[in-house]
């Protein structure tokens, strides 16, 4: 029998209600959280079906590379276990806590104090989007008003032109991903400010996977990069530097958070 | 006119700061909160550490101990001024009330 399943879920710290509400249904079907990863990757493991009620909460004292509770978040989660709350996975400023009980006070009581956390959370990657937006369309038009480089040009070499194509399927991926992410921030700002403004509850609804979108722009960038290596040293090789460069990738990961 | 942050406290930011004049750890806050205010008032724990952090970069509260997992505030002489400032402000507003309320009866 399978005892660990794996979900691609909405991520990011605006889609909230969403995540609690998957979260609530894995439970319900005896799935409970064990861990996760900031692209919006899941880990369940199997369980006796329940009900269960999840928090997703932004500690504001993280930071996006912590993987363990540590320092002030310690304190942090006695104080939610205080509360009723139990912790149940965490990454980077995100923590997920679970309780049974479901009359317990949110962890959360104040929505003017939480929009403004996540809004201030959020910058980082947004700041990523809205930069890669800009270069991507910019690049793009500068493409177009080039006459579209060797793209179309029959006479340039097959190499020059799968340079060529790749490099512009690049640019294309950033700015479609850095314009969806920036618009979608957008409509959430815009709409929970609104909501405040009418002493409403916070919009925290939606699907969006702007952490996804965010991890995704360096894996085009790299994969471009060695598409173009496998053009011109073979792809033997190019598979054989993914690999290293994947070693040397875990062993960093290993050795500057595995041990903290 | 926006205003700067901090310069009027909001009720949750009130009690925790009031609370704050005796050395508190986090989970002692909560409590004392919920009971100085009667019930009327809680903070989530989400909430109160969003606080914490806001007072502390603006230099209203202090670390004083870390105990285990527990670490414990105290309010400074600045958080102590505000809190002064507030409660003059909060006590002024229902002097005023009572007096408007006492012409109006005259």
């Amino acid at each position: 029998m399978i005892n660990t399943k794996w979900m691609f879920l909405p991520d990011y710290y605006c889609c909230a209600d969403t995540l609690q509400k998957k979260l609530e249904e894995q439970a319900l079907k005896g799935w409970r959280l064990d861990k996760f990863w900031r692209c919006g990757i899941f880990v369940f493991y199997r369980v006796e079906p329940q009900r269960l009620h999840y928090f997703v909460d932004l500690f504001p004292y993280g930071s996006d590379f912590d993987t363990v509770v540590i320092g002030r978040a310690e304190d942090y989660v006695s104080c939610c276990q205080a509360a009723g709350w139990e912790l149940e996975a965490m990454r980077g400023r995100v923590y997920i806590f679970a309780a049974e009980d479901p009359d317990l006070p949110p962890i959360q009581t104040d929505p003017q104090l939480r929009f403004q956390s996540i809004n201030r959370a959020m910058l980082r990657a947004i700041l990523c989007c809205v930069t890669f937006a800009l270069l991507g369309t910019a690049m793009v038009i500068f493409y177009a008003l080039d006459g579209w480089g060797v793209l179309f040009n029959a006479d340039a070499s097959l190499r020059l032109r799968l340079c060529e194509w790749s490099t512009f399927v690049m640019v294309f991926l950033l700015a479609l991903l850095g314009s969806a992410g920036t618009v979608s921030y957008l409509i959430w700002r815009a709409v929970n400010r609104k909501r405040l403004g009418r002493e409403e509850p916070l919009w925290m609804g939606g699907h969006w996977h702007i952490g996804a979108v965010a991890a995704m722009m360096p894996v085009i960038v790299l994969a471009r990069g060695y598409f173009v290596y496998a053009l011109d040293y073979g792809v033997f090789r190019a598979v054989l530097t993914l690999l290293v460069g994947l070693l040397v990738g875990l062993f960093i990961r290993w050795y500057w958070f595995g041990q903290r | 006119m926006a205003r700067e942050p901090l310069q009027t406290l909001t009720e949750p930011m009130y009690y925790i700061l009031l609370c704050l004049t005796t050395e508190c750890c986090g989970a002692d806050i909560m409590r004392m909160v919920e009971s100085v205010s009667h019930g009327r008032v809680r903070i989530g724990p989400g909430t109160l550490y969003a606080l914490l952090q806001r007072f502390q970069e603006s230099g209203v509260i202090a670390d004083t101990c870390v105990r285990g997992r527990i670490r414990r505030y105290i309010i400074t002489d600045y958080g102590r001024k505000l809190l002064d400032e507030e409660y003059a402000r909060l006590e002024a507003m229902c002097r005023d009330r009572r007096e408007f309320e006492g012409r109006i009866t005259e």
